[in-house]
């Protein structure tokens, strides 16, 4: 968390993490398209000529003033090929939140846990407790045939008092939730 | 509880430094932003940018060049990059392991001479970043039970 003191600002950043084609990209552009345009910044994707992520996402959500303080949240993906790992441990720097886009779909468990792993490996890398790490698990694509059960996700990908979601981001079912869920976590780790 | 506040001397320097490069460098705007790209302070035309997202894009642009740096077998990162526009261009300097300063300019300035002014402008914000820095660990005493339910609240409203 970084406050502005002089613009009595609370800036909050929150990445939205997992494997590739999880849909964390459709993620941000389902928040970015059901945000007041008042409150909201431009959605800027760095992505390369096939519409992949080839470095983050970014987009800013501003609240009115509480107490005085205008609360900012600057949502950013990271991109979830495995040939970017330098890419998200740079993105993760200066996190104050993870959400974790799981895959459902049965061919993608393998997927899953790795890149969870490798979530733990670069905050490690960056001085933090993945244990103690403010974080929420979205198990996305539920509206896709041949997808995991969630008893299985959870056992594979859930850790003790980790909030988790269902979700089906193309049609936003769930998104919202999933980003309160990480603030509110975040917030209440202050 | 209210919360204590840095001293507004602080920021007042923060706005002299980059108000004075703005004028000295003829540039368009300023930008201090800090190294995971949350904007700090601007002055000049900003009005007319996207300023956090220019905050957020060039954040990432030193970040992701600082490990082309050490690919390169470099012991630091770079200390600044320049990037020339048709119209416009764009100065970044790290301002020690913290904070970043943008600079963009047009044809009423050059590199040579924005990059003058931003060496002055880096040794001065140096200065007053070691004074900001325990400032910064005291962000979450903002934070209470109270703030977080409001800003639930506010969520709420924000999705259309």
């Amino acid at each position: 968390m970084f406050i502005n003191w002089k613009l009595r600002e609370v800036n909050l950043k929150i990445v939205y993490y997992g494997p590739a084609l999880s849909g964390k990209t459709t993620n941000i552009e389902y928040i970015h398209a059901r945000t007041n345009p008042e409150l909201r910044g431009e959605l800027i994707s760095l992505k390369t000529r096939g519409d992949r992520t080839l470095y983050f996402d970014f987009m800013q959500l501003e609240l009115g003033r509480i107490k005085g303080l205008k609360p900012k949240f600057n949502l950013y993906t990271v991109p979830g090929q495995p040939c970017y790992v330098a890419s998200r441990r740079l993105v993760l720097q200066g996190a104050d939140g993870v959400v974790y886009v799981a895959d459902s779909q049965l061919n993608r468990i393998k997927a899953n846990i790795v890149a969870l792993r490798s979530l733990d490996d670069n905050l490690r890398a960056l001085g933090l407790s993945p244990m103690d790490f403010p974080l929420v698990l979205q198990y996305n694509k539920r509206d896709l045939p041949g997808i995991a059960p969630i008893a299985l996700l959870r056992m594979q990908l859930a850790r003790d008092g980790v909030p988790q979601f269902q979700s089906v981001a193309t049609e936003g079912v769930g998104v919202l939730e999933t980003l309160k869920a990480a603030i509110n976590m975040v917030l209440s780790r202050m | 509880m209210e919360p204590m506040n840095p001293p507004d001397a602080l920021f007042v320097r923060i706005d002299d430094c980059l108000e004075r490069l703005l004028d000295r460098s003829r540039a368009v705007c300023v930008l201090l932003a800090d190294t995971s790209g949350q904007l700090i302070g601007e002055t000049g035309k900003g009005a007319e940018l996207d300023t956090p997202a220019l905050a957020a894009v060039t954040a990432g642009n030193m970040a992701a060049t600082a490990e082309v740096a050490r690919q390169m077998g470099e012991v630091a990162p770079f200390s600044y990059l320049f990037h020339e526009g048709q119209k416009r261009s764009i100065y970044i300097s790290a301002v020690g392991e913290t904070l970043l300063l943008v600079i963009i300019f047009d044809e009423l300035s050059q590199v040579g001479l924005v990059r003058i002014f931003a060496r002055l402008a880096v040794n001065e914000l140096l200065d007053v970043a070691a004074e900001l820095e325990p400032w910064f660990e005291l962000a979450s005493s903002v934070v209470d039970r109270e703030f977080g339910e409001a800003v639930a609240e506010g969520l709420d409203e924000a999705f259309i």
